[in-house]
């Protein structure tokens, strides 16, 4: 009797650290994706991946050049996008309108170059492929679109 | 201090006070409109970069293009030196309250919400978008724009200094040549005020300005000063001789006044009206035996009993010319020389005041007076003699005859 009850306990315990694993595993490897809707985009950043903190470093503009000297050129979706609440909430913590704003105090302090606005992924993907150095987000369901230019966010 | 009375100094100062402050003025009056047309240039130039940035801003928030605010932003960045603040304001759209959305000022302390338009100068231009309305001001502090024109004239200034000064050096000297014959003509002029006329040595000019004039002038000036120097010394001589001469006369006259007088026994007196005071001449001493400073007035000589006769004469008006015989006082206190004097007068007229005084003179009658009662006598007893007289001249003619 006690044994089997230590067994259940055990079990139990088991699967409660199995679970806590499971949800680590998962919520790091979202965490990690920024968003399962956004996939990040670059051209010769000299990058294949990057970490979270330094995604949203080149993303708001505060990193201005690239490891490997490039200077950074930032896609974003524009008012039209479908994509532009995602970015926005994902990488600036706030609405369209206030990623708007936070450009706008970017570039009237003149700290950093101005981001390009594009009202589709296609649009973003030829930018992107067409300017070294260029930073985009697309809509996950595009990724093949641009295979060659996705840029792997860890931890 | 002989610098500054010196006549060279005196039209340099003047000459130079005027080109300092006239100067002066120039330089106000030019940098004044230059700050104005500083000020308006900037003006401008303010307007329209806050019309260029607050296009920038609309473009970049309606159209999501940040290029045209960027190019703009970085006009403001080259030139930062220009300006002194760019800020780009938010409106509540609640409270249409207006907040600072993002500044870039040099200023540590710098308070949009204080602007003081004496301090700057500053444009705003008004932005509206969907997603915020706001305001862009550029300004200009005015201690900039000073500090700018002061800096950019800083080499005229000293240009200016330094033909100011150069121009007032020449000029001393230049006043210095100009004032040198006048200078002379006064030196000369005390030379000739002091009659060194031996150190005059100003040349007769051929020139016939205002200087050669005045220096002819001098020198006819000393020619005539010398000329009438001579003639007054020769007239000073003529008149000292004559003083002399008749200085001598009258003395010999007086002397032989005085001898007649004394031989006459004779003397002189006055009567002053307005101060009742007489004036004896020394022989009256003399004549009545008492000395003259205790004679005041002829009360104090004559005898008391005339002093009635004497006085009813001496002081009717109109004083008529007068001429009594009476007896001296002092004469009584001495019998054995009894003297008799005669008092004549008139009254004579000043003829600068115009008022009247008594002259007149003091004689001593005694001789004849005594010789008159002895003729008295004498005729007396003739007349009373019992005998006949018969008195001849020396032609054998009868004078008397006593039978």
């Amino acid at each position: 009797m006690n044994l089997k009850y230590s067994w259940r306990m055990g079990f139990r315990k088991l699967k409660i650290i199995a679970v806590f694993l499971f949800m680590l595993v998962a919520g790091k490897s979202v965490f990690a994706q920024l968003s399962p809707d956004l996939v990040v985009i670059g051209n010769e950043t000299g990058n294949n991946s990057l970490s979270k903190k330094q995604t949203l470093l080149y993303a708001k503009g505060e990193s201005n050049f690239w490891a490997n000297g490039k200077k950074v050129v930032v896609a974003l979706p524009s008012q039209k996008s479908e994509l532009a609440p995602t970015v926005a909430t994902t990488i600036y913590k706030t609405t369209v309108n206030g990623m708007q704003k936070y450009w706008l105090s970017l570039v009237f302090q003149g700290r950093t170059d101005p981001p390009f606005f594009f009202a589709t992924d296609e649009e973003t993907i030829r930018f992107v492929q067409n300017n070294k150095g260029a930073i985009g987000f697309i809509h996950a369901k595009n990724k093949s679109k641009a295979a060659d230019l996705v840029i792997e966010v860890k931890e | 201090m002989k610098v500054f009375g010196n006549i060279s100094f005196k039209i340099w100062v003047y000459f130079s006070s005027i080109l300092f402050v006239s100067s002066g003025l120039v330089i106000y009056y030019f940098t004044y409109q230059q700050k104005q047309a500083i000020i308006k240039y900037r003006g401008k130039e303010l307007e329209e970069l806050t019309r260029t940035i607050a296009l920038g801003v609309e473009l970049s928030l309606d159209e999501n293009n940040f290029q045209k605010l960027t190019k703009s932003v970085n006009y403001y960045q080259t030139k930062k030196k220009d300006f002194d603040f760019l800020v780009l304001t938010q409106q509540d759209s609640v409270t249409h309250q207006e907040s600072v959305f993002s500044l870039i000022s040099d200023y540590p302390g710098f308070d949009f919400h204080k602007l003081d338009s004496t301090q700057y100068i500053f444009k705003s231009e008004a932005f509206s978008s969907a997603i915020m309305k706001g305001r862009i001001v550029i300004g200009i502090s005015r201690k900039r724009i000073t500090d700018e024109v002061q800096k950019s004239n800083l080499p005229i200034y000293f240009t200016l200094l330094f033909i100011l000064t150069i121009t007032t050096t020449l000029f001393y000297m230049v006043a210095r040549n100009l004032s040198a014959p006048i200078k002379l003509a006064i030196r000369n002029a005390k030379l000739l005020q002091e009659e060194k006329y031996n150190e005059f040595d100003i040349i007769p000019q051929q020139a016939t300005n205002e200087i050669g004039l005045l220096q002819n002038a001098l020198v006819s000036l000393k020619d005539s000063l010398l000329l009438q120097k001579q003639e007054n010394k020769n007239l000073l001589d003529s008149l000292e001789n004559k003083i002399t001469e008749r200085t001598e006369n009258l003395n010999q006259t007086l002397t032989r006044l005085n001898e007649a007088q004394e031989i006459a026994a004779l003397a002189y007196y006055s009567y002053n009206f307005q101060t009742h005071r007489f004036h004896f001449s020394a022989n009256l001493e003399t004549i009545v035996g008492v000395e003259l400073k205790q004679i005041e007035d002829f009360k104090a000589i004559i005898d008391e009993a005339y002093t009635e006769e004497f006085e009813t004469n001496i002081f009717r008006q109109p004083i008529l010319p007068f001429s009594i015989e009476l007896k001296t006082a002092a004469q009584e206190k001495n019998t054995d020389s009894l003297k008799w004097i005669a008092i004549n007068g008139k009254c004579s007229t000043d003829k600068e005041t115009g008022k009247c005084y008594l002259t007149g003179t003091v004689q001593d009658i005694t001789i004849r007076k005594n010789a008159d009662a002895e003729l008295r006598k004498l005729s007396q007893a003739v007349k009373n003699s019992f005998n006949s007289i018969i008195i001849t001249d020396l032609n054998q003619q009868i004078l008397f005859c006593k039978r």
